[in-house]
C-alpha cells in the first residue's frame, strides 16, 4: 500500500474531534423525566368534525299553511331559532377551541365538491331535470314526470344536495309527491312528501294553493315527521359515511328539535365513521337558549374526552429531515478528461450542508478534497494531484416519509494543485536531465497549479433516522472552463457515501 | 447532536481519510536483483561472456526501466548485499514489459558499447523471465539476431534494499 501524508494527518485530527466533541446540553439523571405541556405536545392528527346544521321539526301542523304568503311555497322562520343558533354558536366554539379536533361546516363541503368539475354536471343535470318534469307535470304527461324526477331525485343524493340544497332537494320531493298524488299512489306520495318534510322542516305553503288532497298529503307528512323522528341522520348512515370520507371528516356532528313527547327537544348526534358507531346521542330539554348551549357543552366535553386512541395518540409523522442538514462523506471522482494515458481514481472527502429555504428548494455548499492514486502506468507515480472544490448553488429535494431526493445544480471554484505526469518509464525511474531522460523528453508534462472554475450538477437519496442521523450517497458530474483543454483535467465525476446529521 | 452521533460522525470521517491515503500496488518487480547459478542450466556462460548479471528495475503498471550490471563471476547467496567486483559491462533496460496474466518480464539490452560482452552477432541481448514467487525470476537470456542461443538465467529480489532506495540512484557509469 501506497500512503500520503496529510489524509492521515487529517484522520487523527477528525478522530480527536468527534471523540472530543459533545453536545452542549448538560447531562441529566435518567428518572428526570420531561413531560410535555399541553402547548409543548406533539401536533396531533385532529379528528376533522363535520357539522350539518341543526334542523327544526318543532312546528305545529296548523303553521304549514299561510294565508296571505310571499310565495306559494317558502321558508319560514324555525320555531326555536334562538336556541338553534346558540346551540350552534357553541358547538362550533368548543370544537375550534380543542385541538384534537377540526371544525368543518358545510361551507367548506360545499367548496370541496365544487371543486370537482363532476358536480358542477350534476347540479346543472338536476337543474335540467326539475324544469323538464315540471314541464311534464303541468302537461299532465305524469309518467315521464316521475321518470324525470326520480331520476332528479338520484342524482341529487348523489350530490348530496339534500344536504348542500336542501331546497332544490326538497322541490323534487314535492313535485314527485303531487305527481304520485296524481297518478292515484298515496303511498309512494307520502313516501317522497315525508321526505321533502325531513331534509326541509321550516318549508311552509299558501293555503289553498294546492288541491285538498295535496294539502292532506303535505301536512300528513309533516305530521309524520314530527311524531316518529326523521331520523338520526337526515342522509342516512350509509351516504355519511360517504360523504365524510369524501370530504376527509371522521366525525358528523348535527341535531334537531322535534316534539316526540309533545315537548320540544333537542337531539344532538354524533357518528364516527371510522368506529362506525354513535359517539354522542344526547337529549336536551329545549328550555332556553343558555341552558340548551351549556348542556350542549357539556355533552360535547364528553365526547370529547371520549374520544378514541386513533384520533387523539396519533400524532403527525414529524418529518425525517429538519431544515439543515450537515453530512461527511468520503468521496471518489473520475476525470474523463486527463493527461494521463489512463484513468486515474481521487479519493478524498467531502462536507456538505444543505438549508431548505422553501419546501423544496433549498441551498447548499459543499467543500471536497481529492488527492490523485497512481494509475495504472504510473504515469502520476511521481506527484499527486490534490485538488480542493467548493461548490455551492440552489437545489430542490422532495422528500417522502425517511427519503429524501435531492438534485443540486451549483457554481464550483476548484484548486488543482502543480503535477507532474511522466509518460516514459525512464522518466520514472532516472531524474530528469539524465541521458536516458533529457528535460525536454516528450515524456514529461509539467502542470502548475491552477484555479478552475465551472459548473457542478449532484443527484443524490438519503435516508434519514427518527434520530435525525441520515446516510446520503451522492453523485456528481463537473465542467470546468475551458470545457476542451486536452491537457488538463476535466469533466470530474463524482461519487459520495456520507452520514451525517439533520436539525 | 448526540454524543453518539459525533461518535459515528468521527468514525465514517476516519474511515475516510483512511481509505484515501492509500493507492494500489504497481511495484511488484521493483527493486535489485541478482543472479543465481541455475538449477539445471549450464554453468558456462553462452550468450553472455560474463556469469553475474545484477538488475535495478523501476516497475510502473506494464512497463518496466532500470539497468543491468554485468560481472566476471556468478552471484551466490553469501554474496548478499556485498558487491566486491567492478561490473564488466553496464545496459539500460529497453522496452521493458510486465505481462501480469502470465508474471512475466521481457526486455533487451544494448551491449554494443561493451565490445566482447556477448557472444552474439548482435549486440543486443533479450531477457524473457517469470516471476516465480516475489523474489524468484527464472528464464533465458537470448541473442536477437536469430541465432538459437540461449542462456539460462536465475535472479533472487537482494531484501537489503528498498525499492526507493533504487529508483534514481542507480545509474550505470
Amino acid at each position: 500500500m501506497r500512503c500520503v501524508g496529510w489524509p492521515k494527518l487529517f484522520a487523527a485530527v477528525l478522530v480527536v474531534v468527534a471523540s472530543t466533541a459533545r453536545p452542549a446540553r448538560a447531562s441529566r439523571p435518567a428518572t428526570d423525566v420531561d413531560w410535555p405541556a399541553w402547548s409543548d405536545a406533539p401536533p396531533w392528527n385532529p379528528a376533522v368534525v363535520l357539522f350539518m346544521p341543526l334542523r327544526d321539526y318543532s312546528a305545529p301542523p296548523q303553521d304549514l299553511f299561510v294565508a296571505s304568503p310571499p310565495k306559494p311555497v317558502f321558508e319560514g322562520a324555525p320555531p326555536h331559532a334562538e336556541v338553534l343558533d346558540a346551540v350552534t354558536n357553541r358547538l362550533e366554539a368548543v370544537v375550534r377551541a380543542d385541538p384534537r379536533v377540526k371544525w368543518l361546516d358545510l361551507e367548506s363541503v360545499r367548496s370541496t365538491l365544487e371543486r370537482k368539475p363532476e358536480f358542477g354536471r350534476v347540479v346543472q343535470l338536476v337543474d335540467r331535470q326539475v324544469a323538464l318534469g315540471r314541464e311534464y307535470y303541468d302537461n299532465t304527461r305524469l309518467d315521464d314526470a316521475a321518470r324525470v324526477l326520480e331520476a332528479a331525485r338520484g342524482d341529487a343524493e348523489g350530490a348530496y344536495l339534500d344536504v348542500l340544497a336542501p331546497q332544490v332537494f326538497a322541490n323534487i320531493e314535492l313535485l314527485l309527491g303531487l305527481v304520485y298524488l296524481e297518478q292515484g299512489k298515496p303511498g309512494a306520495a307520502h313516501v317522497a312528501l315525508r321526505r321533502m318534510a325531513r331534509v326541509d322542516p321550516t318549508r311552509r305553503f299558501e293555503r289553498g294553493y294546492y288541491p285538498r288532497e295535496a294539502e292532506e298529503a303535505i301536512a300528513q307528512a309533516y305530521t309524520d315527521v314530527q311524531m316518529t323522528g326523521p331520523g338520526d341522520i337526515v342522509t342516512g348512515l350509509e351516504r355519511t359515511e360517504r360523504l365524510l370520507a369524501r370530504v376527509g371528516a371522521d366525525i358528523v356532528v348535527t341535531g334537531f328539535v322535534a316534539r316526540p313527547t309533545g315537548q320540544p327537544q333537542l337531539l344532538l348526534v354524533a357518528y364516527d365513521r371510522r368506529s362506525k358507531a354513535f359517539i354522542l346521542r344526547e337529549t336536551i330539554p329545549v328550555r332556553s337558549a343558555p341552558r340548551c348551549a351549556r348542556a350542549v357543552d357539556l355533552a360535547l366535553s364528553r365526547m370529547l374526552a371520549c374520544l378514541s386512541p386513533r384520533h387523539v395518540a396519533q400524532p403527525r409523522s414529524k418529518p425525517a429531515f429538519g431544515r439543515f442538514s450537515l453530512d461527511a462523506a468520503v468521496a471518489h471522482g473520475v476525470y474523463f478528461l486527463h493527461p494521463t494515458r489512463d484513468i486515474f481514481h481521487n479519493i478524498g472527502f467531502s462536507l456538505n450542508a444543505a438549508l431548505r429555504v422553501r419546501r423544496p428548494v433549498e441551498l447548499f455548499a459543499k467543500l471536497n478534497l481529492y488527492s490523485s492514486l497512481p494509475d495504472r502506468r504510473a504515469d502520476l507515480e511521481t506527484s499527486d494531484l490534490v485538488t480542493a472544490r467548493f461548490i455551492a448553488g440552489g437545489g430542490v429535494a422532495f422528500e417522502r416519509g425517511v427519503f429524501k431526493g435531492f438534485v443540486r445544480p451549483g457554481v464550483e471554484v476548484q484548486y488543482a494543485s502543480p503535477f507532474t505526469v511522466r509518460t516514459s518509464p525512464d522518466c520514472k525511474f532516472f531524474p530528469l536531465g539524465h541521458p536516458r531522460c533529457p528535460a525536454d523528453a516528450d515524456g514529461i508534462q509539467h502542470f502548475d497549479g491552477s484555479v478552475l472554475l465551472g459548473f457542478n450538477v449532484a443527484v443524490g437519496l438519503a435516508v434519514a433516522t427518527r434520530t435525525g442521523i441520515y446516510v446520503a450517497i451522492q453523485t456528481s458530474m463537473s465542467l470546468y472552463f475551458p470545457f476542451l483543454r486536452a491537457s488538463d483535467v476535466n469533466f470530474l465525476l463524482g461519487s459520495e457515501l456520507g452520514l451525517g446529521f439533520t436539525f | 447532536m448526540s454524543g453518539r452521533a459525533f461518535a459515528a460522525l468521527g468514525a465514517v470521517l476516519g474511515f475516510a481519510a483512511l481509505v484515501a491515503s492509500c493507492g494500489p500496488p504497481s511495484d511488484l518487480l521493483c527493486g535489485r536483483w541478482q543472479s543465481r547459478a541455475p538449477a539445471n542450466g549450464s554453468q558456462s556462460p553462452s550468450v553472455l561472456a560474463t556469469s553475474g548479471v545484477e538488475l535495478y528495475l523501476g516497475h510502473f503498471g506494464p512497463e518496466v526501466a532500470g539497468i543491468v550490471r554485468l560481472y566476471p563471476a556468478q552471484f551466490d547467496s553469501d554474496d548478499d548485499c556485498g558487491i566486491n567486483d567492478q561490473p564488466a559491462a553496464c545496459a539500460y533496460v529497453d522496452n521493458g514489459r510486465w505481462r501480469s496474466g502470465d508474471s512475466r518480464l521481457t526486455f533487451s539490452i544494448d551491449l554494443a558499447a561493451v565490445p566482447g560482452a556477448t557472444t552474439c552477432s548482435a549486440s543486443r541481448v533479450e531477457f524473457d523471465l517469470t516471476l516465480r514467487d516475489s523474489d524468484h525470476l527464472e528464464g533465458e537470456m537470448r541473442c536477437v539476431d536469430g541465432a538459437a542461443l540461449a542462456q539460462p538465467v536465475a535472479l533472487e529480489r537482494l531484501g537489503c534494499q528498498e525499492c526507493v532506495d533504487v529508483l534514481g540512484k542507480e545509474d550505470c557509469p
